[in-house]
């Protein structure tokens, strides 16, 4: 039900569409509980639709010793956009997470989708500085 | 068409067991958030 959403999704982000590997990425996540995806369904007299969804992944502090959550993707389809879908699946996520006893909910987001900041900061989300204390790094391992 | 147009918010792991148990009802249980807009052009 959600692999269709999150393959549009990739393909937003420029990446082929692979309706084979969507299924298998979603349903690997599932079986082995390594995320939580939250579907917005639309139901009319006729239908009964997925429209969007929010996945997020866990982030461990091992110095908090607390879970917290990436929202680390969001999409709703286009014919279904400035309804306000979008926000009510963030604030389902953030619920979810103060719920579970969580600190924070991160994302990052193309420095070019005004649209996506625009919504973020209007729940709330602050834009974060460069740490000055902590430098990050990322090395290719493939 | 216009109407309301009903939403819902579920977990996709509860669909998925939903599904597995062919169970329509498990899925109501299992809804997290609903809300409906008015009078919305339909746009499928």
């Amino acid at each position: 039900m959600v692999a269709d959403l999150f393959d549009k999704y990739r393909v937003f982000y420029e990446q082929p569409s692979d309706l084979e590997l969507a299924r298998n990425f979603i349903r690997t996540r599932l079986v082995k509980n390594e995320s939580i995806i939250f579907v917005a369904i639309m139901q009319s007299s006729e239908n009964r639709i997925p429209v969007g969804f929010t996945q997020l992944y866990p982030k461990y502090s091992s110095v908090r010793t607390m879970q917290n959550w990436i929202l680390n993707d969001l999409f709703v389809e286009k014919n279904y956009r400035k309804q306000g879908i979008g926000e009510h699946l963030i604030r389902t996520a953030m619920e979810f997470a103060q719920k579970n006893g969580s600190q924070f909910v991160e994302l990052s987001t193309a420095v070019d989708n005004f649209t996506a900041q625009g919504l973020y900061e209007n729940i709330g989300f602050e834009k974060q500085e460069p740490d000055l204390n902590f430098f990050k790094y990322k090395i290719n391992v493939s | 068409m216009r109407g309301n147009i009903r939403y819902e918010i579920i977990t996709a792991q509860a669909i998925t067991r939903a599904e597995s148990k062919q169970s329509g009802n498990f899925i109501r249980k299992s809804i997290i958030k609903k809300w409906s807009l008015k009078n919305k052009q339909f746009r499928n």
